[in-house]
């Protein structure tokens, strides 16, 4: 790896991604410099972290992708990280995921801008698709199969041969029983106990879990 | 306090929008801040200010202020 990249991160929002990306330096040096972008005027010059916030999404008209990487780092739903992953692939940065350093990966896969914390446990042949974020502490058991647009927040246990569709969120906590499916744009409610399939656009809450909302289209 | 007032009053504090702004046909659709966490917050709430249970099965029928009246009404009709 080249020594003057520079990690690029769109969406000035919470520390953990540049946790991350120094302990990620520090195990091997990946990056030489990191920076966030932002679009919200209010955030740019500020720092997080030591990291300063340079500028909009834009600044990165006047970046050379040979000395570049990106990662998108806006999550707030996973609709709006579609539009931010959108908007950010125009500049043709490459896209880098981040992975803590000492997790045990053996036959798994792992998408472009996908983040995996600490403390996250992957068994042998799980599959996770580009632009995902599994948070610290959930544990994906063998052949699970995540999407893409993904996102695992904090100590969701998915147990073993499960799917899950494009664009949904395991809620904090939340237990998954082996070799369910949970479609496309899902949620799954923080601390629920999943026993069945998840329809697209379902939200699913409870232990069972129930449904308590299906997709309305704004 | 009737019914239709304490209702908008909870849907108004739950969703974030002025109480004239809970229009008597509002919908899901009509505001952004309400998603499947303020979903389930919102039931809970009305639950608390009227004293009574939705069945869970109902609560993805519950979207829109037309609905969850006649819903509430039933309930509170057999309490």
């Amino acid at each position: 790896m080249k020594k003057d990249k520079t990690l690029y991160i769109y969406g000035a929002g919470n520390p953990e991604i540049i946790r991350l990306a120094q302990i990620i330096n520090a195990h091997s040096p990946r990056w030489s410099s990191l920076q966030f972008l932002d679009d919200d005027e209010k955030k740019i010059g500020r720092e997080i972290f030591g990291v300063p916030v340079l500028g909009p999404l834009t600044f990165l008209k006047n970046v050379d992708p040979h000395n570049a990487e990106l990662i998108v780092y806006i999550a707030r739903t996973m609709e709006i990280r579609r539009k931010a992953v959108d908007k950010a692939a125009l500049y043709s940065i490459p896209f880098a995921s981040l992975i803590y350093p000492d997790l045990h990966l053996d036959n798994v896969e792992i998408g472009r801008d996908t983040i995996v914390y600490w403390d996250v446990s992957l068994s042998p042949h799980v599959k996770i698709g580009d632009h995902s974020m599994v948070c610290m502490g959930s544990v994906i058991t063998h052949e699970c199969h995540i999407g893409r647009y993904v996102f695992i927040a904090p100590g969701a246990v998915l147990n073993s041969r499960i799917h899950v569709g494009d664009g949904s969120f395991i809620g904090a906590n939340a237990t998954l029983v082996p070799e369910i499916t949970i479609g496309e744009n899902a949620v799954v409610g923080a601390g629920a106990v999943v026993t069945r399939n998840v329809n697209d656009g379902e939200t699913v809450f409870g232990n069972p879990a129930q449904v308590i909302l299906r997709k309305v289209i704004k | 306090m009737s019914v239709d007032d304490t209702l908008k009053n909870v849907l108004s504090q739950i969703l974030k929008i002025p109480c004239e702004e809970v229009r008597e046909d509002l919908t899901m659709k009509d505001v952004s801040s309400w998603d499947s966490l303020t979903h389930l917050n919102l039931i809970l709430s009305i639950e608390e200010a009227f004293q009574v249970k939705f069945p869970m099965n109902m609560f993805p029928e519950l979207t829109s202020f037309p609905k969850i009246k006649s819903e509430l009404g039933k309930i509170l009709s057999r309490k």
